[in-house]
């Protein structure tokens, strides 16, 4: 708890991360694909002669430059923002590996807006082919984008032996390269891009649904027909590319889902599978609802329906994000920092000289608590609050997201010490230890936060 | 006298012991609070293990070199659209005033897509070097922090639907009102945020206040009014020169031009003018540790100098454009504009120094990092920076030819198809 912690009731910080995250996701990646699709669709209607194309590409980059500048850009300062509320820690240690990385895509950033505006505002104006052109900057400069992002994404979950060898001795900034190609920095960027290419089709049924069906018939279904296309290689390489990436995620992260699929026949669920489940039975929606309701009926396929795929494509994304967030339990880094901040190497300094000790925005408030609350059960409360939010509030709530009230409901003090100790001690055959952080801290710190999640299962249970 | 000296030198040995027990925290005393009767412990967060992967000054230049683009596209954001709003409501269909403030508006959110750009590497290198004061600030206003996304994402959509309507000749100065209050939003809680980093001894009592959402505004602050003010009026002032330069740069009818060379004139001087006292204003309330550093600094005080000399000739030229000058006076316009962007440099390398200053006499030396470059990504960065930009210039130019010779070409063929029409209504006379 080197920093203060922002608590956030009901939703937790790292809701709030999940929500701007996805809402991104899905605006950023359109960004990626449908700046391929957009040069790509025009160069078509440029050598087919299609200028009954033309309208429709217009008022599509018109819809893309809107929704890419004013809702992508927000929503990724928005992440970043996001991160550095709710785990501060971890995005310095990301900032301080990766500054660089970040300055470069701000510089393709730069490009790729600029370009996208040119390429909004020149319709008519410039050479047919130059225009052309400034299309294919955009799209090399968003995927470019991407190239790079991925990098610091993928380090989160697989850091690499060669960067978790150095973490820590002050040498990190010289394997920045083997940080950056990560172990699964090539199969999730072909995964990204694939799935960039499938939204780029989704969104571009938008506005293909605003045509009117009966007097744009023909111009109607050949739009929507060649943006369907645009879902096949995504749909059918993500699978093979998703088992690749699993390849390359460590034995231990894997077998959070292969213990959930190998339970499913009980019907017994982990968080990972019922995520990756979602991901399948929306992503298979999807292909259906384009193939029948979109292709097979283009007249009649109207706003509802393209608002309902983007709505499906938004739970396909949220749930595979969730997933691979799961995947990546118990740490915020792999192998190197957890969930709640707490660096792998700093465990045994916490266990032995205390984890609020350590903590500026806590140690003085302990000393008070002592000294101004009436009974030391009060003051044991208090300290017990803080514990919870620097080892626990980074993925649970009291009420609401993973709400302790509920998971502890009638619990009695025994069986929460229990399962306290069970996350100290954190052994190996202990069930916990494959998805949580080891719980930090002196035997009185353990016994105060005891208490305080006690006081939350008596208030559940009333 | 000799009270105050034995005052200091247990601040200064009590500092050492803890600065040696604690840990690796920087926990210092403010001398400038000693006559404070709760002199408080400041606390920092620890430093973050990782060394910086370039030299302070690298992360320094390129930060302050890119929050000058940022203010500048910022102070030109804030002041157009204040004005353009104005006009739009006070002009009626077809007047000068409501085509003056739509070739603004036109304009106003590819400002802002530059706004948005040029403000992430100043904060990404400021969160590199000031992250330990700067994450816990903004943990503290939490609430606001986060909410400045929901408001800008808001903003830059109306600011669309104000072009949208610009070019379907409608009214939109309802929705440049409400873009005007979330623009001034943002502005505050970045002032106020800023200014609550450099304050260690505020941000106890405010977490515990607050209970940790950060729905709680700190107070007591005195530079973060005219701070506020300052980047306010500067707003104004540079984005009246940018009117001036748009008045005899841009493609505008002769009335609408002499419209925006008369008003934009009148307010670059008047609001730079105001930005000079509030740049007074800000300097009077710094504590004088800070005062006698910036005076003292070679690099800040030449600074100093360079803003409110800039800033004089910035108030002149425009002066001269809006009541002597002609339409199409292209050098009053750019030396207005250039004279107001040197100021602003001259000001963002101030407020560094001010940052570092009031850091330092808490405890805080930003120049005390451990650093292990990593000179081949440095390298890279900065090529990909310089090949970027040459390439926005070279697609510009490129843009700029295709569209005058295409314009050529219509107006060609417009004209041809005139005297066409010509000959064959002289056939039919004839006839």
């Amino acid at each position: 708890m080197n920093y203060p912690f922002w608590d956030v009731p009901y939703l937790s910080g790292g809701g709030v991360i999940g929500l701007i995250a996805t809402y991104h996701l899905l605006i950023a990646l359109f960004a990626v694909g449908g700046g391929l699709y957009l040069p790509l669709a025009e160069r078509k209607a440029l050598k087919e002669g299609r200028d009954d194309w033309f309208g429709v590409l217009k008022s599509h980059s018109k819809f893309f430059l809107i929704l890419t500048a004013a809702f992508g850009t927000t929503s990724g300062v928005g992440i970043w923002f996001a991160i550095g509320l709710a785990n501060p820690e971890a995005t310095s240690t990301l900032i301080h590996n990766f500054v660089f990385g970040w300055a470069i895509e701000y510089v393709f950033f730069i490009v790729e807006l600029t370009t996208a505006a040119i390429y909004y505002y020149t319709w008519d104006k410039i050479d047919p082919k130059l225009h052309l052109k400034i299309g294919y900057v955009y799209a090399a400069s968003s995927w470019l984008t991407l190239v790079i992002i991925n990098g610091i994404l993928t380090f989160m979950l697989t850091p690499g032996s060669t960067w978790l060898s150095v973490a820590g001795s002050g040498n990190e900034a010289s394997v920045f390269w083997y940080a950056f190609f990560n172990p699964t920095y090539f199969p999730s960027l072909v995964l990204r891009t694939l799935i960039s290419w499938n939204l780029a089709g989704i969104w571009a049924l938008v506005t293909a649904s605003r045509l009117d069906g009966f007097r744009h018939g023909k111009l109607k279904h050949e739009i929507i027909s060649w943006s369907a296309k645009w879902l096949i290689p995504g749909f059918v390489l993500v699978p093979f590319c998703f088992l690749w990436y699993l390849a390359m995620v460590p034995e231990a992260q894997r077998q959070l889902l292969d213990l959930g699929i190998s339970t499913i026949g009980q019907g017994t669920f982990t968080q990972i599978t019922r995520s990756a489940l979602i991901t399948v039975m929306t992503s298979a929606t999807i292909i259906a609802l384009v193939y029948f309701v979109a292709v097979r009926n283009s007249k009649s396929f109207g706003l509802g329906w393209a608002i309902s795929l983007v709505l499906l494509a938004f739970a396909a994304t949220a749930s595979t994000e969730q997933a691979r967030e799961m995947l990546r339990k118990p740490y915020v880094i792999g192998d190197f920092m957890y969930s709640n901040g707490v660096r792998k190497s700093e465990v045994e300094k916490y266990n032995a000289e205390g984890y609020l000790t350590h903590s500026s925005w806590a140690a003085n408030s302990v000393k008070g608590f002592y000294s101004d609350s009436e009974t030391i059960e009060a003051a044991d409360l208090k300290k017990g609050e803080l514990m919870f939010r620097g080892q626990c509030g980074a993925c649970h709530t009291e009420k609401g997201y993973r709400a302790m009230n509920n998971l502890l409901k009638d619990r009695d003090e025994t069986a929460i010490g229990n399962i306290l100790q069970m996350l100290h001690e954190n052994k190996d055959d202990s069930p916990y230890r494959k998805y949580m952080p080891p719980l930090v801290g002196k035997d009185d710190e353990i016994k105060a936060l005891a208490a305080y999640l006690k006081q939350i299962s008596v208030n559940a249970s009333k | 006298m000799a009270q105050t000296k034995a005052k200091i030198s247990v601040i200064q040995i009590g500092t050492l012991l803890v600065f040696v027990v604690g840990n690796g925290s920087y926990l210092a005393r403010d001398p400038d609070l000693e006559d404070q009767e709760n002199t408080t412990l400041f606390q920092f967060p620890s430093v973050d293990p990782i060394p910086l992967p370039a030299p302070v000054w690298l992360f320094k230049l390129l930060g302050d070199v890119t929050l000058v683009l940022h203010f500048l596209a910022m102070q030109l954001l804030v002041g157009s659209l204040t004005l353009a709003t104005v006009w739009n409501f006070l002009g009626k269909k077809h007047s000068v005033r409501r085509d003056g403030s739509d070739a603004v508006i036109r304009k106003v959110p590819t400002l802002m897509t530059y706004v948005i750009n040029f403000g992430v590497p100043p904060l990404l290198f400021s969160q590199v070097l000031y992250g330990r004061a700067l994450y816990t600030s903004s943990v503290l206003i939490g609430f606001y922090w986060i909410s400045v996304i929901v408001v800008l994402t808001l903003t830059y959509f109306l600011l669309y639907k104000c072009a949208d309507r610009a070019n379907s000749g409608r009214a939109w100065w309802g929705y440049s009102l409400l873009s005007w209050v979330g623009v001034v939003y943002i502005a505050k809680i970045f002032s106020i945020n800023m200014t609550l980093m450099l304050r260690p001894e505020a941000w106890q009592p405010l977490y515990q206040a607050s209970g940790g959402l950060g729905m709680i505004f700190p107070t007591g602050d005195p530079s973060t009014t005219p701070r506020f003010l300052f980047m306010l009026a500067g707003g104004f002032g540079l984005s009246g020169a940018g009117l001036l330069f748009l008045s005899t740069f841009g493609n505008e009818k002769p009335e609408v031009a002499g419209f925006l060379r008369k008003w934009g004139g009148i307010f670059a001087a008047g609001f730079l003018a105001l930005e000079m006292a509030a740049g007074v204003w800000v300097y009077r309330v710094q504590p004088a540790v800070v005062q006698d550093g910036i005076m003292s600094g070679t690099l800040t005080s030449s600074a100093l100098w360079a803003w409110a000399v800039f800033t004089v000739l910035a108030v002149v030229a425009s002066l001269i454009a809006a009541f002597w000058g002609k339409t199409g006076s292209k050098i009053l316009a750019a030396t207005a504009i250039l004279f107001g962007a040197l100021g602003t440099a001259g000001f963002v390398v101030v407020r560094d120094g001010i940052r570092d200053l009031t850091l330092l006499s808490k405890g805080f030396d930003v120049w005390q990092r451990t650093v292990v470059s990593n000179w081949s990504v440095v390298l890279l960065f900065l090529a990909l920076f310089v090949g970027g930009l040459a390439l926005i210039g070279f697609l510009l130019v490129l843009v700029a030819r295709s569209a005058k010779q295409i314009a050529n070409q219509t107006a060609v063929a417009a004209f041809a198809g005139e005297a066409d029409l010509q000959n064959l209504m002289e056939e039919e006379d004839d006839q």
